[in-house]
């Protein structure tokens, strides 16, 4: 005897469903990218010009250095986004720029990464919600200026972040964390951002 | 263009140029005055360069200039779209010049958080306080212009209106609400977001519960004469008991309301949870010809009454640095009842009863998956492919009863009785791309399929560029379709045929658009021209097409005159353009913007000819200002919208048609910190309306002439020649809030 037809779309449907609720199961967590990865760049590159130390820390080509989280495969899209929207971009702060992708080993790994590549960026995808404490200890007093794709990794120790209120993009910068990391953004910018002291 | 009117175009362009260059961080202001929407193609995108002309909302501009509802946020602030009510009535939603009046919104899709909400029995969607979306937890409301079907099937006729609310983390904590209209109404809401921990993983929970109920105001209305009553012999009777053949007076009960509402947003790594319900019980003081005009007068007991919950469940699975799946299961309830008592003997109420009530109830239900994948295949998001199915299975049911008022027994067998199972589905492809910095490019193609049309696709071509400093040209080709709703295809009652090969509606549209920024500018003007066909009314049946359904046993033989039947009739060649400018000044203290369109919309009927659309304005727009005081001290709103004359709803059954006057509202708003007390805010408002009535006729008068009874004296055939009346319009009423934030 046959099933109804909508009863046999409904077991399909439901078996759709089953399948692939069981091939994520271990694919990683979402953190929401809130605002597009190509207007992420546009601020950041935007916002890089009005930090005072930004020449200085990056001497004469400024070096990006984008973390990709092992295994996860948004962190590792929004990295590829980030690398190829800073290659339409020819001066970041009137200085040339390269830009490095490197997966994730530790925190103390990454400052020292930081500082032996003079990186003067630093950007965060999706997948480092365990680990920025960690980071945020080890950057402490490294020149760079870290920036985050996920807005809830400011409050929490990165510096410049992106997110959006009621449909426009805001930026959030952690201000203790960009004092101890020599990022010093001009007062009438600031007013522009969300603050966290 | 006069000199006079060039040196003033030139004046403010040079104005603005100068106040953003005297500010250096003018481009990183252009760059967050960009809007972020996700309603165009399903991915968060730029305005300027999303596949559609989009205005965007904001819960703060929502919150500054006093808007309580969608369709005062879409008068008010919105570009493009406008909206129409008659008294108490659920508000109608119109744009760029094509408003379709007793649509009961079904020519614009309305989604929550994605979730589309119009319903498979009329195609209904409420965008008044019937939407049940509590304000506070709104984020922002997404007004997507032009055919939509591209992503979301059938009804984004005129557009979609996205609803996005917020996170948990933008309404932390937990918020309580009172306000009042004076005299009129009170609402209470209390609601919050929340974020915790679940087996170490992170979760937030987000809701808000509101009841609003509105009394008020009454309005004069009438008298109007209807003389003798064809069917009895007596004078009409609005009351029972009472044989006055006057319909009119004091009206108490004309925006009687009640809305119990809530929504709820659980997340829980990639797994979302939406929940949203509501009762929408208002009064139906206003019939109009095809549903029962000589229903009693000022009857608390004529209501009508929705009543809505779905459940939304989404997972999100990144399976690569390329491919990422969503899947989503759904499942929505809606029904509806219409509850009128008529004390006049007529034919539907041709009883020995003091009073008729005539129950007109439907429901509908629905259940679907859809399943989608983006595909970012360089990486870069400058190739993304998106791909998607929309399976649902559907129960509509409805039926009309008339009971016998006094103790709700039936008065006769149930009529028009529709008991149906179908299945709708939808696939989709979108294919994004920028091959250059300066080209962004949108191409994509729904195909629907309804067992009772066949399929329709729905495809949309777009194109963005840069084409100077600031500046995005945008051009879009898109089409979209409405499938008839299951009371238009199926519905049947003695003098109505059902519908017979019932096609969708389709619309194509053109447009281009320009979007200029300059510092915290910005400028849009915008074209567009639209086809629309095979749309679906009421016919009345000539005399030939009644004789010849009686023939076929289809109509029953007393039937006379007004038999009707569901048809694709008309067509609608529409074409204006939109022109909208909003900023800031003084460290944003300073906020305004201007919408405008001009539209003309013709309908065109095979063997009728063109006649403009009734109701629907062809210009229309916004202006707002506000300035922030600082400190402790309140924000200083000011917001006005306007629509200009328009024929009215019965505009060709009255000789000369009725047109009702332009019509505008100014609402001036207070918001701030209620001194002494932290965390209380306020929010006081004004509203003044200009103009006197709206653009429906009210009353049993609903045509011109009515020739029926017979003089009991002379035995003559009675013709009365009757002017139309036009809804009053609320001239004033002020309201005051209070929102506690813990």
């Amino acid at each position: 005897m046959h099933a109804p037809s909508r009863f046999r779309f409904a077991r399909v449907v439901a078996a759709l469903v089953c399948l692939l609720v069981a091939l994520a199961s271990d694919r990683g967590r979402a953190e929401e990218v809130a605002l597009p990865v190509a207007l992420q760049v546009e601020l950041l590159v935007k916002v890089a010009s009005y930090d005072r130390n930004f020449q200085q820390r990056a001497g004469e080509r400024a070096k990006v250095i984008i973390v990709t989280k092992p295994g996860n495969g948004d962190s590792t899209r929004v990295a590829a986004q980030v690398e190829a929207g800073l290659g339409r971009v020819a001066q970041i702060a009137g200085l040339a720029h390269d830009e490095m992708v490197t997966p994730y080993r530790g925190a103390a790994e990454l400052a020292e990464l930081c500082r032996t590549q003079h990186a003067a960026i630093l950007f965060f995808g999706p997948g480092f919600r365990d680990d920025i404490p960690a980071i945020r200890e080890a950057l402490d007093g490294v020149d760079v200026l870290s920036v985050s794709a996920i807005p809830d990794y400011v409050e929490a120790g990165i510096v410049l972040g992106f997110d959006v209120a009621s449909g426009r993009p805001e930026l959030l910068v952690n201000l203790p964390q960009a004092r101890r990391q020599k990022v010093a953004l001009r007062s009438d910018v600031l007013r522009l951002m969300k603050v966290f002291q | 263009m006069s000199k006079r009117h060039t040196l003033w175009g030139a004046a403010i362009v040079s104005c603005v140029s100068a106040t953003a260059r005297a500010d250096d961080t003018a481009d990183l202001q252009s760059l967050l005055s960009e809007t972020v929407v996700v309603g165009a193609s399903k991915s968060a995108e730029k305005g300027s360069t999303a596949p559609a002309v989009t205005t965007t909302l904001t819960a703060d501009d929502m919150r500054r200039y006093g808007m309580r509802t969608i369709d005062e946020a879409i008068d008010f602030l919105s570009l493009g779209a406008t909206t129409s009510s008659a008294g108490g009535r659920t508000p109608e939603v119109g744009s760029r010049g094509v408003l379709v009046t007793n649509d009961q919104g079904n020519h614009f899709l309305l989604l929550v958080d994605g979730h589309a909400v119009n319903e498979a029995l009329f195609g209904a969607a409420r965008f008044g306080r019937g939407a049940g979306i509590p304000m506070e937890i709104v984020d922002r409301i997404e007004v997507i212009l032009g055919p939509g079907s591209v992503l979301y099937g059938s009804s984004a006729m005129l557009g979609v209106i996205n609803v996005v609310t917020k996170s948990a983390r933008d309404f932390a904590g937990t918020h309580v609400v009172a306000e009042t209209d004076i005299a009129q109404s009170f609402r209470a809401a209390a609601g919050g977001g929340y974020e915790f921990n679940v087996l170490k993983e992170r979760a937030s929970v987000t809701f808000e519960g509101e009841y609003f109920r509105r009394w008020g105001p009454a309005i004069d209305v009438g008298p109007q004469n209807q003389g003798l009553n064809s069917f009895d012999g007596r004078q009409w009777s609005f009351k029972p008991g009472q044989y006055t053949g006057t319909w009119g007076g004091r009206m108490t009960h004309a925006y009687d309301a009640e809305v119990p509402a809530g929504i709820l947003v659980f997340r829980l790594k990639n797994f979302e949870l939406r929940l949203q319900g509501k009762i929408f019980k208002r009064a139906s003081p206003f019939n109009h010809d095809f549903v029962w005009p000589d229903s009693d007068f000022n009857d608390r007991d004529n209501f009508e009454r929705d009543r809505y919950i779905f459940g939304d469940a989404r997972y999100r699975i990144p399976l690569s640095a390329i491919a990422t799946v969503d899947a989503r299961v759904y499942s929505d309830s809606f029904d509806y009842q219409r509850s009128v008592d008529a004390s006049a003997a007529g034919p539907t109420c041709g009883f020995n009863v003091a009073t008729c009530r005539r129950v007109a109830s439907g429901a509908s239900r629905w259940a679907g998956t859809e399943l989608s994948a983006s595909f970012d295949w360089r990486k870069d998001g400058a190739f993304v492919t998106l791909i998607g199915v929309d399976g649902r299975l559907r129960y509509v049911a409805s039926q009309v009863d008339v009971l016998d008022a006094a103790n709700n027994r039936p008065l006769a067998s149930t009529d028009s009785v529709l008991r149906v199972h179908d299945k709708v589905f939808g696939a989709y492809l979108q294919q994004t791309w920028s091959p250059t910095l300066w080209l962004s490019l949108n191409a994509g193609a729904r195909l629907d399929v309804d067992q009772r049309f066949g399929s329709r696709i729905s495809p949309r071509f777009a194109a963005s560029l840069p084409v100077w400093q600031g500046g995005t040209l945008k051009g879009i080709y898109s089409e979209a379709f409405r499938a008839p709703s299951w009371q238009e295809s199926a519905s049947a009652i003695e003098t109505q045929l059902p519908a017979d090969n019932l096609m969708p509606e389709t619309v194509r549209s053109v447009e281009g658009a320009i979007d200029q920024r300059l510092g915290s500018h910005r400028l849009l003007l915008g074209v567009f021209r639209s086809w629309w066909r095979d749309l679906v009314e009421l016919h009345v049946l000539t005399d030939a097409e009644v004789r010849a359904g009686q023939l076929a046993g289809w109509l029953p033989l007393y039937v006379t005159s007004l038999a009707t039947q569901y048809r694709n009739v008309a067509s609608i060649d529409n074409y204006g353009f939109n022109a909208g400018y909003e900023g800031t000044l003084g460290d944003s203290r300073w906020r305004y913007g201007l919408n405008a369109t001009g539209a003309i919309a013709r309908r065109v009927e095979p063997g009728v000819g063109e006649s403009p659309l009734v109701v629907a304005p062809h210009l229309f727009g916004n202006a707002r200002i506000s300035y922030e005081l600082g400190d402790r001290l309140p924000t200083v709103a000011l917001a006005a919208h306007y629509q200009a004359t328009r024929p009215s709803d019965r505009a060709w059954a009255f000789y000369p048609p009725p047109f009702a006057p332009p019509f505008g509202q100014v609402r001036l708003t207070l918001t701030g910190p209620f001194p002494g007390v932290k965390g209380l805010t306020y929010r006081a408002y004004a509203n003044y309306a200009i103009g006197e009535k709206g653009p429906y006729v009210i009353g049993p008068t609903q045509s011109g002439s009515n020739t029926g009874a017979r003089d009991p004296t002379t035995g003559a055939l009675i013709t009365l020649y009757r002017p139309p009346e036009l809804v009053p319009i609320e001239r004033f009423r002020a309201g005051v809030g209070l929102q506690y934030d813990f």
